[in-house]
């Protein structure tokens, strides 16, 4: 149940006996509402080192949410995050994102190399120029994804499995420790799928974690080895063999409001009128 | 000096100053409101910056400058939050809530002028439309041109033209300094804060900055038209080019046309106008009228999103659709005719083109292009037949067209006599990679749906 007010919050995440100072991503009960509608509750995670995480649960979830509230991007009502042991703002070097491809305008006037280059700004740092080093990586990037050639077009001149590459490659030239990727694999054709899948298998080669939003359940077990069953509370997360059950997912998907549900949609409706629809 | 020089420093040059000085920062800040979708916010301040001058001048009895402007920035900012608070409180979209809020504080404006200082100094004709022509009765040019550039006649320029210069400082400063934070944060604000680049902050820093610009200028161009400052050039620029860097140098440069060249034409009016009684023309409307022809003949004309570039383009594509066709169609013949051999006539070639007089002309194109391109030869009279690299094309594209029939029906199961014309379109797709692909995927069978043999 959200709980909608002040709470005492603890000083770290240490002194939960559950918690390892080395996770890459500790989510101590999260809860994050639009309007005062709960999105998401109490969610509880620790993500495993070095590991393909996939998150799957229906529409509207709040898998999304999960993301952009411990990137800080929406703000939460009540929850802990931490990254490596350590609050965001020190680790943004190391937590990489690749948002949904439909979130960006593409018309905009940048080349594929620029925008890869934009993953490399936190690195640069405020008010300096992007270097021809950077450039040079980012140009490296792009021909990991297999871009090479692209590197002066306009963005909006690219097919949208290219686009999403270039997505990748701004990602990838971060060099983070662990990766959010927001439904990569939407829409894009099969050389783009392909090209993802080995990027995000190299990434595990060298110890890194990536969490994945996922639509395909066909092809969970096949690319990840971990999975978060989430619907605005997390039904079930752990290794692929032994959570992703057809019981867990009858659990995520079965449409059914628990009684849960249904009391916090009478508390939003008392709350706000106009928020009950 | 000369007496026209003369003329020219002591009337034309602090207002043709302003005006530029004025394009020069809309016009550059601009150029992130084009590309967030919100040049709307730019009109939205520029209204709302009324209340502020008349507020300033209430608190204060008299019309002094810098306060003056102070109140305006205070209400032009304002307007911007404002327009985020109504548009989350009252549910409202980006574009309603900037028209509540901008009209009402413009009103508001309104009903204090006429309320409190119908007499003083504030004149409303000149915050709506503004007034560069006064700039020159509060200037005493230098006798000489070098004297110009002495320090002391610096100082001694009006105090609009010292705001405007030194908001033209802030904003080149701020676009500099911030040029790869901007991007980022108008691209893809999420991506931008995940980096450590708060977007929200830059939002509101790149509204401050809009805001003084609007203010500084409005006395130039007045409230209503300094928004065709902020957008015509940068929408011009980006028709032009798709590098953002390119696209603010090019709309500085457009800025001072605008302004430059909308500044002459109305002043010189009664010297061009074939009426002898005419009068010089608002030059603040001129401005404006301008660059809303600017952007018109962007749109006519840009290389890649203009309307020329586009009919260009589709009928080049014609030509070159119906020059393939036409070899496609003498390697058909060639392949049913008992010797190999084939050659057809004009009126053969250009046969099934549609009866449109243009369709015919194409046709006709399409065919020069072929015969210059070293694809078809000329056999006697009225004949055409394939030369060695026409048949070499033509093969290409026989191939490409059967695999595609294999590819459709094999794979979306469509019934073999509904393919070709499906067919016919895809043969001219070119790009990179996609005929090996769909060899692999059509299976390479050898032979079409229809039976045919698939060329190699």
């Amino acid at each position: 149940m959200p709980r909608i007010g002040h709470r005492t919050r603890p000083d770290s995440l240490a002194s939960f006996p559950e918690h390892s100072p080395e996770s890459p991503l500790s989510i101590h009960d999260m809860t994050v509402a639009y309007d005062r509608r709960p999105v998401l509750w109490d969610v509880d995670y620790e993500a495993p080192a070095g590991k393909l995480v996939a998150i799957v649960g229906p529409n509207g979830a709040g898998k999304s949410t999960l993301i952009k509230a411990a990137l800080g991007l929406t703000p939460m009502l009540s929850g802990r995050i931490e990254f490596f042991g350590e609050p965001l703002k020190a680790r943004r070097r190391d937590v990489g994102f690749v948002p949904q491809r439909e979130s960006v305008d593409w018309s905009f006037p940048v080349s594929a190399l620029d925008v890869v280059c934009m993953g490399l700004y936190s690195e640069i740092g405020w008010c300096r120029p992007v270097g021809r080093r950077a450039r040079e990586r980012a140009r490296a990037s792009l021909a990991q994804v297999g871009m090479q050639g692209y590197e002066d077009r306009q963005i909006a001149r690219l097919s949208g499995g290219q686009q999403q590459r270039v997505f990748l490659a701004r990602a990838l030239v971060q060099d983070a420790r662990l990766y959010f990727m927001d439904e990569p694999f939407a829409g894009v054709d099969a050389a783009t799928e392909r090209s993802i899948i080995e990027v995000l298998r190299d990434l595990r080669t060298r110890g890194r974690t990536v969490l994945v939003v996922h639509h395909d359940l066909q092809t969970v077990a096949e690319y990840f080895d971990h999975v978060v069953l989430l619907n605005r509370r997390i039904v079930a997360s752990g290794p692929v063999a032994e959570v992703f059950t057809d019981e867990n997912l009858r659990k995520t998907y079965g449409g059914r409001l628990t009684l849960l549900d249904r009391a916090a949609e009478e508390l939003a409706r008392a709350v706000e009128p106009g928020a009950g629809s | 000096m000369s007496p026209g020089l003369t003329d020219f420093m002591a009337l034309d040059l602090m207002p043709l100053l302003a005006a530029a000085l004025a394009a020069l920062s809309c016009g550059i800040i601009g150029n992130y409101l084009v590309l967030k979708r919100m040049a709307m916010m730019g009109d939205a301040i520029s209204h709302s910056v009324l209340p502020g001058l008349i507020v300033a001048f209430l608190l204060l009895g008299e019309a002094t400058t810098f306060p003056m402007l102070a109140g305006a920035a205070v209400a032009g900012v304002a307007c911007a939050l404002l327009v985020g608070a109504v548009r989350r409180l009252a549910r409202l979209d980006e574009g309603s809530s900037m028209g509540v809020v901008f009209t009402i504080m413009f009103a508001l404006g309104v009903v204090l002028v006429s309320i409190n200082v119908r007499n003083s100094h504030v004149d409303a004709d000149c915050v709506l439309y503004g007034a560069i022509e006064h700039l020159s009765l509060v200037w005493e040019p230098p006798a000489t041109v070098g004297g110009l550039f002495s320090l002391e006649s610096i100082g001694g320029l009006p105090r609009q033209v010292q705001s405007l210069a030194l908001t033209l400082a802030i904003v080149l400063v701020f676009v500099g300094l911030f040029y790869k934070e901007l991007r980022i944060s108008s691209f893809d604000p999420e991506h931008s804060s995940a980096q450590g680049v708060h977007a929200g902050v830059m939002h509101v820093a790149l509204l401050l900055v809009v805001a003084l610009s609007v203010v500084a200028s409005f006395e130039a161009v007045g409230v209503i038209l300094v928004v065709a400052m902020l957008a015509c050039p940068a929408a011009m620029a980006r028709m032009m080019t798709d590098r953002l860097g390119v696209q603010i140098a090019l709309s500085a440069a457009l800025a001072l046309v605008m302004s430059t060249g909308g500044y002459f034409l109305a002043t010189r009016w009664p010297a061009v106008s074939p009426d002898p009684g005419a009068v010089e023309l608002e030059s603040s409307g001129m401005i404006a009228t301008l660059g809303g022809v600017g952007v018109l003949v962007a749109v006519l004309l840009s290389p890649r999103y203009g309307l020329a570039a586009s009919a260009l383009r589709k009928l080049r594509y014609r030509v070159r659709v119906l020059s393939e066709d036409q070899l496609a169609m003498l390697y058909r013949v060639e392949e049913s005719a008992p010797d190999g051999d084939a050659t057809l006539e004009r009126r053969h070639l250009t046969l099934g083109v549609g009866e449109g007089g243009t369709e015919r002309l194409l046709a006709r194109a399409a065919l020069r292009s072929n015969v210059r391109g070293g694809r078809l030869e000329r056999r006697g009279d009225q004949g055409f037949a394939l030369t060695e690299s026409g048949r070499e094309h033509a093969r290409s594209l026989v191939r490409v067209h059967r695999l595609w029939e294999a590819y459709l029906v094999r794979e979306l199961g469509l019934r073999p006599d509904h393919v070709h014309g499906t067919a016919m379109d895809l043969e001219h797709v070119r790009e990179h990679g996609l005929s090996s692909e769909l060899e692999r995927e059509s299976g390479d069978p050898g032979i079409d749906p229809h039976g045919k043999t698939i060329p190699r």
